[in-house]
């Protein structure tokens, strides 16, 4: 009978304990630990610790380890006290050095403008990749995680990094160091919340399609019952002996029930609506090499330089930023001032007026 | 010359033969198609508009060029406010040049609607001129209304082409199309059936739900703003930690991975995490038939195996289903189940029922010796399979459950409520005591005077029922396979076939009259053979004779029966089957019982020149692989047995022929399975072939004639054999029949009687379906 994944926690909680100062001795059914006495207190546990994962191991003097023991939850509860921040430097053997152009044109669209390289340079460049969690909540609450990355001098999200990064060589490093300014910082955060919005509601289709189904459903329930009710209330008003005060009174109330109804949808709406909450679980800064091309636009009658990022992990180039909005893009619309602006914002520049 | 000449004749004679045998399929599908029709058109008369639509559609498919069928169903889909099924049929009308005038306005209207623009512009262009000559309509006002659909259309095709060269989607403001409403009442022939009914609101006056997204802006703040870098180890950690508390909430399966030979679909991993997350374990399990509630039960019982929440389950089932359980835990899920079919609880009941994970009939698990042991332990989990069976509080069924010390419950039934809405409560009250108070109080609260069936207080009971139930749907799981055609092909057999079926029917009768019970699976089986090939019962009684047969005193006859096998070298199946072969071109699985049977079968196929793959237990994995890759690229025909199939994709084949039939159904539709399944693109047609005067042409006769199993949805057939009262499998009844009564007037009467025991057990299982669907419609699903 398969019934150990207990053996990844039994790791998980190996690692966490080694990090911690523990020493560690790896049996064949668990693992032996002696612990240091903050790390002890921390997880009510004696100082020589024995965890095992197996049901049939369990003894008296043993740990048993599976989700929802209050050992796990410890450990967990301490490692994801603080959102870890963590920085690596990229190394490539081979970064792209021509096909730019190529590139550029596959990848992006721009409209009513025309353009061409004027040079590229290597450079390095920074990116942070965001570890979120987020909490839908509606009738019922959907959890999960998302991974966003930006590169830090233009704000723009790059979809497919993350994956793509763990087969990248890194070098970590530890030093302190102050990242990003305050500009950035904000710029970051319009991106985050922009950026995830689109990523989660892509992740959660399936829960708002639910959502929206049990919300048309309930709906339409709502308005069969108002309207049998009014049906209902209706004929009792044939009734003889009725009084008109009495008539007078119980036809207010039905001339009242269509703003029930709206009331009650309304309020379905709000049960049904979708509340997402994003928190950052870990922080990666990623320093890596990189291939700045300029560009030049023609469009308006105008010049414009534009600045591309070549992205040597995910072998494309980084997406534009709305320069109002802070959308990333690959659609790209231009105001007769050469802005750069996605197509929710070429309706008016607001950097023009 | 003369050689030529009879050629000739022959050929001429063949295809002659061959026409009469198309026309009378076309026939046949016509009638077919019609009888569907007046099913569908009865259905619609009485209210059941989804149903009627489901026959119509199966009817068009077997007569698409019907106009009669057609306009009905533009119809139809007008009621339902359907504009799909409304827009198809209309297209496919003028695709004919019958679209009659009267219904041409809504034509335009449903083209627009369909963002076909071009083409509703062409038909309001064709239909501007032929207002006049429409009947009893307010011309003015259709002309008016065409020439607005007509100015939309337009517009949007110059907008399309505007934002195609500028990308810019939202350009200008759209002159609005007709109301609904108003353009729908131009078709005069639609009249209402009955009183208007109170519908749903169209989609188009809802909200969408909004989304908001809040961040933790002061947490982020704090990462971007961090000085100090941390290591990989503890970076890592933290990712790991954050994925075992998604766990902990069930928002990740952990179990998935470890599933074999099965993908789950997203319906039943959600379902999964709604019992676990919503319904704390506790949860009645009604999905419609074909969409796995087995697999959803047995993947919560994983989860929360693999969880160690956890360590004793059992599982109640009916007695026929009891080994088909055991074998879906072994092999899908990789859990040990001690069951009551096992030696185990022959030799030690009282030890048995102290084991931690139990599989047990019912039947036995309720007997008054068993139900004291199974009641006096307590269980982490416990699931009742087929649980409309515990729908009487009354009942020792109910009793047996309703005793057992559980935490987690899971109760599984396609169809909860049968006759009276108490068997919800009585169900529900075994999950939750309370959920619905008292009988009484139900009663008052929710139940009809006069109809047991239908709910007062919808709302309230919904709103209870909600917190217990799942119930999903195929629409909603989008379980969208097309479907799937059967035709029995009567061989008459050579006068050696029909002497070697006559002596071994007639030893298997002698036997099982002295023996009694003895026995009883050797018998069976040979009989099971005879209707397969002489090859297979041949070579069993080769086995016999060489082992040391049972039967001593009959060693001659057996002896005179198996050179009789010998002898026959042919087979009338096979030229039928060459036939088959030869007749339609293209991809085809030949499915055999018997390993005897696939060799002779394959021998035959050898001697007419026809390549074939073959597919056997006695294949290593990597010559099975080889197998199906060559069925898959070079090859036409695979043959196989039974295990054809399991686990692989074969859905790129849609003909399959059954040369032998097992008994039971469900094996029969195991194999149905292997091919009309999810990815399945095409109609299946299923060719059975029996040799005439056979057990399986009887059981032919019951299963398509009498109840049309082969063109049911999958898993209905089970429904319908659970509903048959008694405890015996289907192949022991059909074994019983043929035993007991003689040829001739008591066989037929025999066969006769259980085909009509089927056909109520059928009706009485689609009356309990639509009564299921009328109070539960999609109110349950996820």
């Amino acid at each position: 009978m398969n019934s150990d994944p207990g053996n990844e926690l039994l790791q998980f909680a190996a690692r966490f304990l080694e990090t911690k100062g523990a020493v560690l001795e790896i049996k064949k059914d668990g693992v032996e630990a002696i612990l240091p006495d903050d790390l002890s207190e921390f997880l009510h546990a004696p100082g020589y610790l024995c965890i095992k994962s197996n049901q049939g191991d369990e003894t008296d003097d043993a740990y048993l380890i599976h989700y929802g023991s209050p050992l796990v939850d410890r450990i967990v509860e301490a490692a994801c006290a603080e959102t870890p921040l963590l920085a690596c430097e990229l190394a490539f053997d081979y970064i792209k050095s021509d096909g730019f152009d190529r590139l550029i044109k596959e990848q992006f669209h721009f409209y009513d403008v025309s353009g061409h390289i004027q040079s590229f340079a290597n450079i390095k460049t920074d990116y942070l990749v965001l570890a979120c969690r987020y909490t839908a909540q509606s009738d019922e609450q959907k959890e999960g995680m998302i991974h966003l990355a930006f590169n830090i001098e233009t704000g723009s999200l790059i979809p497919g990094m993350t994956y793509k990064l763990s087969s990248v060589n890194k070098i970590y490093k530890t030093a302190s160091k102050g990242i990003m300014d305050e500009t950035r910082r904000n710029q970051i955060l319009n991106q985050v919340r922009a950026g995830s919005k689109e990523i989660i509601m892509e992740e959660i289709t399936a829960f708002r399609e639910s959502m929206a189904r049990r919300f048309k459903r309930d709906a339409a329930n709502l308005e069969e019952y108002y309207q049998a009710l009014e049906k209902e209330m209706r004929s009792a008003l044939e009734r003889q002996g009725l009084s008109n005060e009495l008539i007078k009174d119980r036809q207010q109330k039905i001339d009242l029930l269509p703003q029930e109804l709206e009331r009650k949808k309304d309020d379905l709406l709000k049960k049904y609506s979708i509340k997402i909450r994003i928190v950052p679980c870990a922080a990666l800064f990623v320093r890596t090499p990189a291939v700045k091309v300029l560009f030049d636009i023609t469009g308006a009658g105008k010049h414009k330089t534009v600045s591309f990022m070549y992205n040597p992990v995910t072998k494309s180039i980084d997406p534009l930023v709305c320069q109002c909005c802070g959308t990333s893009m690959v659609n790209v619309n231009f105001c007769h001032n050469l802005h750069l602006l996605c197509s929710e914002c070429r309706k008016r520049c607001p950097i023009c007026g | 010359m003369s050689i030529n000449k009879t050629q000739k004749k022959k050929a001429k004679r063949d295809k002659k033969l061959k026409e009469r045998r198309q026309k009378l399929d076309v026939a046949a599908k016509k009638d077919k198609a019609d009888f569907l029709f007046h099913e569908a058109m009865w259905h619609w008369d009485k209210g059941n508009q989804e149903k009627a639509l489901n026959l119509m559609e199966r009817a068009l498919i077997l007569d698409p060029s019907n106009e009669d069928f057609l306009q009905e169903l533009g119809r139809l889909g007008y009621e339902m406010e359907r504009w799909d099924v409304e827009l198809k049929a209309l297209s496919s009308l003028d695709a004919k040049g019958s679209l009659p005038v009267e219904m041409m306005p809504a034509f335009c209207s449903l083209l627009r609607m369909d963002n076909r623009f071009e083409q509703a512009l062409a038909m309001i262009d064709r239909t501007l001129p032929l207002i006049s000559g429409m009947k009893g309509r307010n011309k003015k006002t259709l002309k008016a209304e065409l020439l607005q659909e007509k100015k939309y259309c337009q517009f949007r095709l110059d907008s399309e082409k505007i934002i195609s060269e500028t990308g810019s989607k939202k350009a200008f403001p759209a002159p609005s199309p007709q109301p609904d409403k108003n353009k729908r009442k131009t078709e005069e022939k639609l009249e209402a059936k009955s009183e208007p009914v109170a519908r749903a609101i169209p989609e188009t006056h809802l909200p969408e739900i909004t989304l908001s997204v809040e961040m933790d802006a002061q947490a982020f703040e704090q990462v971007l703003s961090k000085g100090v870098f941390t290591s990989p180890d503890r970076y890592e950690l933290a990712l790991e930690a954050q994925q075992v508390r998604l766990r902990e909430t069930f928002e990740n399966l952990i179990s998935l991975h470890s599933l074999k030979d099965i993908r789950s679909f997203w319906h039943q991993e959600e379902t999964v995490r709604k019992i676990m997350k919503g319904f704390r374990g506790r949860a009645l399990l009604a999905d419609e038939v074909g969409l796995g509630k087995t697999i959803e039960a047995l993947m919560t019982l994983k989860e929360y195996v693999q969880r160690g929440m956890v360590k004793t389950a059992l599982i109640l089932t009916p007695t026929p289903l009891v080994s088909q359980w055991q074998e879906e835990l072994r092999a899908k899920f990789d859990l040990e189940f001690s069951s009551t079919n096992d030696s185990d609880y022959r030799t030690d009941e009282v030890s048995f029922w102290k084991k931690p994970f139990i599989l047990a009939s019912v039947n036995i698990a309720k007997s008054k010796k068993n139900f004291p042991l199974v009641v006096e332990r307590e269980y982490d989990m416990v699931i009742v399979d087929e649980a409309h069976h515990l729908k009487n509080r009354n009942t020792q069924n109910w009793k047996l459950v309703n005793a057992l010390k559980k935490r987690f419950l899971l109760l599984l039934t396609a169809t909860p409520v049968e006759n009276n809405l108490m068997e919800i409560y009585n169900l529900v009250t075994l999950l939750r005591p309370g959920q619905l108070k008292t009988a009484s109080h139900f009663r008052n609260e929710f139940m009809t005077r006069g109809d047991p069936t239908d709910p007062r207080n919808r709302e309230r009971l919904r709103e209870l029922l909600g917190q217990v139930m799942i119930r999903n749907t195929r629409a909603l799981a989008r379980v969208d396979i097309p479907p799937r055609f059967a035709r029995t092909i009567r061989v008459a057999p050579f006068p050696l076939e029909i002497e070697l079926y006559e002596r071994i029917s007639a030893f298997v009768r002698g036997i099982a009259a002295t023996d009694g019970h003895g026995h009883r699976l050797l018998l069976k089986n040979l009989l099971e053979e005879a209707g397969s090939s002489s090859r297979a019962v041949g070579l069993t009684l080769e086995k016999m004779l060489d082992g040391g047969t049972p039967f001593l005193e009959h060693q001659k006859e057996l002896m005179s029966v198996r050179n009789l096998c010998r002898s026959l070298d042919k087979s009338s199946k096979n030229s039928k089957l060459f036939e088959i072969i030869k007749d339609s071109p293209g991809k085809k699985i030949i499915f055999v019982k018997y390993r005897g049977t696939l060799d002779h079968v394959s021998e035959f196929l050898d001697s007419r020149n026809i390549p074939h793959a073959l597919f056997h237990g006695g294949l290593d994995n990597l010559k099975k692989e080889e197998q199906i890759a060559q069925f898959k690229e070079h090859i036409d025909i695979l043959l196989t047995t039974e295990i054809g199939g399991e686990g692989r994709n074969l859905q790129f084949c849609h003909r399959m022929i059954n040369y032998d039939l097992p008994w039971n159904p469900m094996k029969i539709e195991q194999r149905i399975g292997r091919v009309h399944r999810i990815g399945q693109k095409n109609e299946v047609t299923i060719d059975n072939l029996c040799a005439a005067g056979s057990i399986e042409d009887y059981m032919l006769e019951l299963l398509d004639k009498k109840i049309n199993m082969f063109e049911m949805v999958i898993g209905e057939i089970d429904m319908i054999l659970g509903r048959i009262e008694g405890e015996q499998d289907f192949s022991d009844t059909i074994y019983e029949i043929w035993l007991g009564s003689a040829v001739g007037g008591e066989r037929e009467k025999a066969f006769n009687k259980l085909g009509n025991i089927l056909k109520r057990a059928k009706t009485g299982y689609q009356r309990t379906k639509e009564l299921d669907e009328k109070l539960f419609g999609e109110d349950y699903e996820l």
